[in-house]
């Protein structure tokens, strides 16, 4: 840009390295670990949650360093922080809702058990 | 966009008007994107089961391979920047041209799934997967009409590098560097919420 921020390449793999970590984590998340349900929230509410929140945690990531708004002018922070921010909002409420949404409970149920039987012992 | 691009810097930011100006852009872009994401998450509220059921013809495996291929086009993308800064233009010229590959890659893969769909003819217009499939074309075609749309200025900027002279400036491609990052971020979004979100 102009600017000179150093030898940024040591933080340019760091950041290359924990996104691949992250992306096999996320497909973890969602294809191999089956939460349980805790009080009224359903197990598979939280594996949304985890995939949507190590998505944000990779954004971050993309935006502090590849896109350099760390060494950028704080001012641009500001101007980013808010679309970033009803966008989540937008992600996470919409999501998080669906949890708690009754017109789906009995059809999600249904299909969650027949994939995972294990996740659904009697009398839950 | 790199002959519009205005160097000269806003008085009280120091932040080039160009970097700026593509700031705003990428703000829009997101809102854009969002639209779609609150509008997929509400229908397939609505519309559970028939997601569920279009979903599991997704390939996630293409869909992580292509998530690895943006997130190293990414990266190439940012040694790119680096060392035009630097002046190591051969270097500039390999990692940018890295970056170009990458996105002609993730196209390739993007033609087998598409390809793959509508053999199986899982398409908009099919029973009871039209919504769903509606939805995945227009956000993942969307989000690949800007692959395509950063390829080209991509392209122009490393052939002209090969010119007397035609190294562009560096915040010319920074620029151009915020735009690809901003379509790494975006599939970043798309990945879990089309082929994993579901149970």
């Amino acid at each position: 840009m102009g600017h000179d921020h150093g030898n940024v390449i040591p933080a340019y793999m760091k950041v290359f390295f924990t996104l691949c970590a992250m992306t096999l984590l996320t497909v973890a998340a969602a294809k191999l670990v089956h939460f349980p349900d805790v009080g009224f929230i359903h197990g598979y509410v939280l594996n949304i949650t985890v995939g949507l929140a190590i998505a944000v945690f990779k954004v971050i990531c993309v935006m502090y360093i590849f896109m350099h708004l760390k060494f950028d002018n704080p001012y641009l922070r500001f101007f980013v922080y808010v679309p970033v921010f009803l966008f989540f909002v937008l992600t996470f409420g919409l999501n998080l809702e669906f949890g708690a949404a009754p017109s789906n409970d009995h059809v999600t149920r249904t299909v969650h058990q027949q994939l995972y039987p294990g996740d659904h012992k009697a009398g839950h | 966009m790199s002959a519009a691009l205005n160097l000269n810097h806003e008085p009280v930011t120091k932040i080039a008007n160009g970097k700026l100006a593509m700031w705003a852009f990428l703000a829009s872009e997101l809102m854009f994107f969002t639209g779609f994401f609150g509008t997929f998450i509400v229908l397939r509220n609505t519309n559970y089961q028939a997601f569920f059921e279009a979903s599991h013809h997704l390939s996630w495996p293409l869909a992580l391979l292509n998530t690895f291929i943006l997130i190293g086009s990414s990266l190439t993308m940012a040694l790119a920047i680096y060392n035009l800064e630097r002046k190591n233009n051969g270097m500039f010229q390999t990692y940018l041209g890295l970056t170009i590959l990458g996105a002609f890659g993730f196209l390739i893969v993007k033609y087998f799934e598409y390809g793959a769909k509508w053999q199986d003819g899982l398409f908009p217009g099919q029973e009871n997967h039209t919504l769903f499939y509606s939805f995945y074309f227009i956000m993942t075609g969307f989000h690949a009409l800007h692959v395509i749309a950063g390829m080209i200025p991509m392209g122009f900027m490393l052939m002209k590098s090969f010119t007397k002279n035609g190294y562009p400036h560096p915040v010319k491609v920074e620029t151009l560097g915020l735009y690809w990052h901003f379509v790494d971020l975006m599939w970043i979004f798309i990945f879990p919420a089309l082929y994993l979100i579901f149970p």
